[in-house]
Order: structure tokens, then C-alpha cells, then sequence
């Protein structure tokens, strides 16, 4: 993170990195993010995936990089220049696959051992899918996320990326945990809504 | 037996080519040498009868060829070296039988068989008949015409021989020429003041101000400059032994440098020099700390020497030394750089009649050089256009160089790139003229500068002379404790930076750097607060992009 005086604008750079499993809708939630728009089909990552999203405020410009790791196995080896120096880790999780948010476990693991310092962040994705779930699988997979969100001391988010539901929260959540600044947003916190717990 | 050892041998291949080298000769023999054995050679090497290396090779063959002769069995076509004619070069014609190895034209077409002694008749071992002549034949090189002239060094054109050969390239003066000039750039240690990368700091505390981690200030503040070691072993010197060609090219190359660091070496210099020993004819000159030498002495040692072609001319903390400005009569617009450090000597007289000898000057260092002023600073401005680096730092007597000369300078030499004002006295004024008049300025030091004041500072970051300073890398204030307002150079920093990507070097001394850190402080409380500020705005504006749950949860 730096920060810059030049011509009355001021910088601040942010990395973050996305982690979990294949399949999940990390490079779908980045490209959404910095292009608006969302592609139903699937493209496998090979290996690493980047890119910036610059968002002028008054006199400041936030550069948000965005780097995007492929959930195969064999690209883990690249973890390094992912997590390296990120201020923020979205820990990411597939609402509808229970065995996507097990593994999170270990990618919290992995990711701790590069950097010790990032705001880890546990991102469920799908939430359109997941509310077509039954109702009990709902509040086993809710309460299995908050259990982890506790244990990680992360804020926990459910978004979809393609009905755009809580997807501009994530980067103000962490906007606001990077520099301890007050966010008047209301949690979320009931079974069967978009989770949004950050407090 | 008869055999003249001048004379080819017979198992010569006629195939060889004569190349006319004026520092590789065939020597001629006798038997004194002959009868020399083999382990002798390096005292061969600088006689003057033996010129090459490859007469030595031959003489080798041709002491082994006696003991073979005389039925001594040894089998001669073990040694491989090279054979007499390959490195046969056109010598003198007094040879020892000039009519066996004749060099002149008209014996040209005969081949060297033809021209060889008659040896039949007197013994039966002759050349002719040894099983010498079953040694295998040697591959040959065609010698390219070498295509480059060393400037003092002329190849006349080979002859049209057969050509068989191997030369070494340690025969070809060109490339001879460039190795030993590789030698030379290598080892040759020129007692110069060496370039820090940064100031060391004053003490333990300015380096905490400085790096802000305690390990690396420490360091630094450890950190002692390298003493520059007088090398004692120039393989130079040993290249002036290996023969008569090495000789002349390693002197040649010698005698473009002249630099001493040691009075001591000096005066041994001084003692053997004479009008027989190498003209020194040199680009560059260094007298180096010679604090205690004396004029007398520096009057002998440049009396053989020639200025014609001096480029450099350097006498760094030689407080004694007064060079006369006859050196600078022959030295005229060759001479680009010129250093007179701490020099006791020379005074406005002297630096007026070098600007009107040599106008090609780009380097002028007169470091604490105190009778210095601004008459000739004012004067030489006038003839000395194409000044790069200037440095007129002092420690006494900064009252004699002030904005009148400088001012003068600046207007005159737009390429400087380097300016050194310590100690003088200066004022705002220069800083502004600098900014606007030289775009090219790169390094500035204006350390101990009493007459500055806080408005040079808003120069640096002044709307209207944004577009000055463009390339400026390096920055000095130390000692320059009545400035406050080190905003300025915080922003001009952070403006060089990000926008020129040049990562400004400036040196403060200890209590400038101790406010330069709190007003650093103190801007980047004020940015982070206007930041807090933009993104708190921004992240609690509920208008944002994304969607309401609640359709998606009523579809």
C-alpha cells in the first residue's frame, strides 16, 4: 500500500488476492468487478489471472490489483505471488458444493504461510444458486461458514455474481477493514439471505 | 658437420608465407645460442638479438636437431613447435647467409628448396636424408589481412608467398594492441577520488534519520570508504618483458597514462627518467595526495614529458604543485577535464590563461582552491562554453564566488549538468537562474550556503517552474540550518519521483534531516486524513451497483 501526492491526487494502491477451489466463480467475481460484466461460460484459470480496477474519489484514486489463482491443485506453486504482499485474501467458497468451503481449511494454511498479515476475508459465491437449496442445507452450510469466518476472524460475505448482490461490498468491506474506518452498512445475518458479516 | 644454424631447414614447407612485421625479425644466429639450453628462453625474451618467440621455438628445434644429427636419438617429430619459416618474418638482409633466406624481391620466385645450401657432398646425414622430412605436415592458415591499423603500428602488405602458417595472435600487433589495452583497463588502478553512492552520515543518529531502521544505520555509520590501494604489480610492467613487439605496444599504452599516488615512486621516476626512457606522451595525469612534494620536483618530472595530447589533467590535494600554464599551451583543446583540488597555488591569473589555451574544457573541479573569485569565475565563462560539471566547493573564503560569476556562468554554459557551490556565497538568485537556465541539471550541491533562504526551497515546487529540474538526481543542503520549510523539497521529491520516476537523492545534514522527517510526518498526516476522508465518503454511499437481495429472494 502507497500513498502519493501528485496534482492534488492522491494514490492508494491495494492487492488482493482470490483463493478456494476450482470451479467457483473467482475470476467471474474479478471480471465482474473491474468490467461489470459476468459470462456464463466456464474458463478454466491456468495459473494466475490479473487485473486492476482504478476508482476515483474527489482527490483520490484506489487502485485495486486483483490477482486471480487457478483452483487446480498444480497451480499452487504460483500461491506465492498471489498472496505475496495482498493486503486483503478472499478465502472463496461455492455455497452449493459444502466440500468447496472444507478446503478452505487448507488453503487458510497455505496462505498464512506467504503472508501473515492480509485481512483474510471468507467469500461465499452462487448465492443465487443457493437459495434454490433446501432449507436445511441452507443452515448447514450458514452456520458451517460462520463457524469458520469465527475461527478465521474473518467477515463473512455470500455474493453472486451474476444477480450482482453484495459485489461492490466486498471491496468496501475491505476498504474499510484496511483502514479502520467506520462502515455504516447493516449486517446480514438471517439463514437464507446474502450473508454480511463484518462487524 | 656444416650446417649453418641461420640456414632453413630442409623439412622447411615451402608453403609459407613471409610477412613483413617490423617488430618480429628473425634473428640472426650463433652458436653461442645455440648451445643454450632451452630454459634460458625468458632471457632471450628481452635480448635484443631474439626478437620473437618464434625464433626461440626454432632455436629449441634446432638444438634438438643437432643432438639428432650427431645420432643422439631423439625423436624430433615430438615437438611440435612451430617451424622456423612460419614465422619467418622479412627481415634484415644482413643476415649471417643472407643468400640461403634472401628477403629481396628478386629471390622471390624461388622456393625455398631451391635456395637451399648444398649440404650433399660433406655429410651423410644431411637434412636431406634424416627422417625429419617424414614429420607430418601442418595444417595451414591463410592469415587474414588484418583490416584495422593501430595508429602507430603500420603492417606492410604480405607478400605474395604460399602462405603456411600459424601465427599467434600475439604476433599481430592490431590484436596484440587491443589485449593489452584490455590489460590495461583492467588493472591500471587510477588513483582517483572514488564517487559514493550516497554521503556517509554524520553519526549514528543522522543515519536513524536517514534509513529509519536501526541495522542499516549502523551499517552505515560503519561504513568506511575504500582506501584506493596503490597497486604495486601492473601486469603492464610484466608485458614490457615478453619481447621486443609487447614492448614496444605495452609502452606505448604505458605512456598514455601518467599518475602517481606516492611521492616515494615519484622521485624513483624522476631519478631514472632521461631522454632515453619512454616518452611520456600522456592522455591522462594524476599527481594523487601528494600533500608534501614539492614545486622542484613536479618541474623535473614533467620535463620530458609531452602535453600534445592531454585530455585529463588532474593534481587532487597537491597543495604544493603549481602547474605552469606551458602545459596547458600544448595540451590546448584537447584537454576536457581538468581537476586542481586544494591546490594552494593557483589563482584567478592562472585559471584565466587555461580558459584562453583550452576552451574544450568539460570537467572543471578547483575544490578548495581559495584564491579562486569571481573575476576569473566571470572571465573564463567567456571562453570555456562547453563546461559540464563545475565545482567550486570550499570551505574558506566562500565570500570571494557569489551570484555575480555563477550567474555570468550559467548564462554562458547551458550544458551543465553537475554544479558544485559549497561553501559560497550564493544566494536564491542562482538557485532560480539554475532552475530556469539549465534544463540538463542533474546534480546540485549547495551544502553550507549561509546566504539561502526558505525562498530557494519554493523554487522546486513553484507552478511556474514546474517544468524546471526535470533530470535533477541528486540534491545537497547540508549545513544549511536557517531553512525551515522543507515542504517543498517533500513535495518536489514525491513530483520527481512519480512523475519523472527519478528517485531524488537529498543530503541534509543532522538537524535538517530531523525537520525535514517531522514535516514528512506531518504531510503524510495530512494526505492519509484526506484519504480517509474520500473513502469513507465513498464506502457508505448506499448507491453502489449491486443488486437488492430481496427481488432476487421474491422472484
Amino acid at each position: 500500500m502507497e500513498e502519493e501526492n501528485y496534482e492534488q491526487n492522491n494514490q492508494v494502491a491495494l492487492k488482493i488476492g482470490l483463493i478456494g477451489d476450482s470451479q467457483i466463480g473467482k475470476t467471474s467475481l474479478m471480471v465482474k468487478y473491474v468490467e461489470g460484466s459476468f459470462d456464463e461460460d466456464y474458463i478454466q484459470t491456468l495459473g494466475v489471472n490479473f487485473m486492476d480496477k482504478k476508482i476515483q474519489i474527489r482527490n483520490t484514486i484506489i487502485t485495486f490489483s486483483i490477482w486471480d489463482l487457478g483452483g487446480q491443485k498444480e497451480f499452487i506453486n504460483m500461491l506465492p505471488l498471489v498472496s505475496n504482499d495482498a493486503v486483503a485474501i478472499l478465502f472463496m467458497f461455492d455455497l452449493t458444493r459444502k466440500s468447496t468451503l472444507n478446503s478452505i481449511k487448507e488453503w487458510y494454511r497455505q496462505v498464512r504461510g506467504f503472508n501473515k498479515t492480509a485481512i483474510p476475508f471468507l467469500v461465499g459465491t452462487k448465492y443465487d444458486h443457493f437459495i434454490d437449496l433446501s432449507f436445511q442445507d441452507q443452515i448447514e452450510i450458514t452456520q458451517q461458514a460462520k463457524k469458520f469466518g469465527n475461527a478465521m476472524k474473518a467477515p463473512i460475505i455470500f455474493c453472486s455474481t451474476s444477480h450482482s448482490i453484495n459485489v461492490q461490498k466486498i471491496f468496501k468491506i475491505i476498504l474499510s477493514k484496511a483502514f479502520d474506518l467506520k462502515l455504516n452498512l447493516d449486517e446480514i445475518i438471517n439463514v437464507g439471505e446474502p450473508i454480511l458479516i463484518f462487524k | 658437420m656444416k650446417l649453418n644454424s641461420t640456414k632453413p631447414l630442409p623439412y622447411d614447407n615451402s608453403n609459407n608465407q613471409i610477412y613483413n612485421n617490423p617488430f618480429i625479425t628473425t634473428s640472426t644466429r650463433n652458436d653461442d645460442e645455440i648451445n643454450n639450453p632451452p630454459n634460458k628462453r625468458s632471457k632471450f625474451c628481452t635480448s635484443t638479438t631474439t626478437t620473437s618467440l618464434a625464433s626461440l621455438f626454432n632455436k629449441q628445434n634446432r638444438h634438438k636437431l643437432r643432438r639428432r644429427i650427431n645420432s643422439i636419438s631423439t625423436n624430433l617429430s615430438y615437438y611440435k613447435f612451430p617451424k622456423q619459416d612460419e614465422f619467418n618474418f622479412n627481415s634484415q638482409p644482413n643476415f649471417a647467409s643472407s643468400s640461403t633466406r634472401s628477403s629481396t624481391p628478386s629471390s622471390n620466385s624461388n622456393s625455398d628448396l631451391e635456395s637451399l645450401p648444398d649440404l650433399t657432398d660433406d655429410d651423410e646425414l644431411t637434412p636431406e636424408n634424416t627422417p625429419i622430412k617424414k614429420l607430418p605436415t601442418i595444417n595451414f592458415q591463410y592469415l587474414e589481412l588484418p583490416t584495422l591499423k593501430p595508429p602507430k603500428f603500420q603492417l606492410h602488405k604480405p607478400r605474395q608467398r604460399e602462405i603456411s602458417s600459424k601465427i599467434s595472435i600475439f604476433e599481430v600487433p592490431e590484436i596484440l594492441h587491443k589485449i593489452i589495452s584490455f590489460v590495461d583497463e583492467q588493472n591500471s588502478n587510477l588513483p582517483t577520488e572514488s564517487t559514493p553512492i550516497r554521503r556517509k552520515p554524520l553519526n549514528y543518529n543522522h543515519a536513524m534519520l536517514i534509513h529509519g531502521d536501526a541495522e542499516i544505520a549502523q551499517r552505515a555509520t560503519e561504513e568506511i570508504q575504500e582506501q584506493l590501494q596503490p597497486v604495486y604489480s601492473n601486469p603492464l610492467f610484466n608485458c614490457l618483458l615478453v619481447n621486443k613487439l609487447f614492448f614496444k605496444i605495452t609502452s606505448d599504452i604505458i605512456s598514455k597514462k601518467f599518475y602517481f599516488s606516492n611521492e616515494e615512486n615519484l622521485v624513483k621516476f624522476i631519478n631514472y627518467q632521461g631522454p632515453k626512457t619512454t616518452s611520456f606522451q600522456p592522455k591522462i595525469f594524476i599527481l594523487h595526495k601528494l600533500f608534501q612534494t614539492r614545486q622542484y620536483l613536479f618541474d623535473k618530472c614533467i620535463h620530458y614529458i609531452s602535453f600534445k595530447q592531454l585530455e585529463w589533467f588532474e593534481l587532487y590535494m597537491c597543495p604544493k604543485l603549481f602547474p605552469s600554464i606551458e602545459i596547458f599551451k600544448q595540451a590546448g583543446s584537447n584537454l576536457k577535464k581538468l581537476i586542481i583540488t586544494g591546490s594552494k597555488t593557483i589563482d584567478d591569473n592562472f585559471l584565466i590563461s587555461i580558459s584562453l589555451h583550452c576552451k574544450n574544457i568539460e570537467v572543471l573541479d578547483l575544490r578548495a582552491c581559495e584564491y579562486i573569485s569571481d573575476f576569473s569565475i566571470y572571465q573564463i565563462s567567456k571562453h570555456l562554453k562547453n563546461l559540464k560539471i563545475i565545482n567550486f566547493g570550499r570551505k574558506n573564503k566562500g565570500h570571494l564566488i557569489s551570484d555575480a560569476s555563477i550567474i555570468k556562468l550559467i548564462n554562458c554554459c547551458k550544458g551543465l549538468n553537475t554544479i558544485g557551490l559549497a561553501g559560497c556565497n550564493v544566494t536564491d538568485k542562482t538557485v532560480f537562474e539554475i532552475a530556469i537556465k539549465l534544463p540538463d541539471i542533474e546534480r546540485l550541491s549547495l551544502n553550507n550556503c549561509p546566504r539561502l533562504t526558505d525562498h530557494c526551497l519554493s523554487i522546486f515546487t513553484n507552478p511556474n517552474t514546474i517544468h524546471c529540474f526535470l533530470k535533477l538526481k541528486v540534491l545537497e543542503f547540508r549545513y544549511n540550518s536557517q531553512l525551515d520549510n522543507l515542504q517543498h523539497l517533500i513535495e518536489f521529491k514525491k513530483r520527481q519521483e512519480y512523475k519523472n520516476k527519478i528517485y531524488l537523492l537529498i543530503e541534509l545534514c543532522e538537524d535538517l534531516m530531523a525537520k525535514y522527517r517531522a514535516q514528512e510526518q506531518e504531510l503524510d498526516n495530512i494526505i492519509s486524513m484526506k484519504i480517509f476522508n474520500d473513502i469513507m465518503v465513498y464506502i457508505n454511499d448506499d448507491n453502489d451497483g449491486d443488486s437488492n437481495y430481496i427481488d432476487l429472494l421474491n422472484r
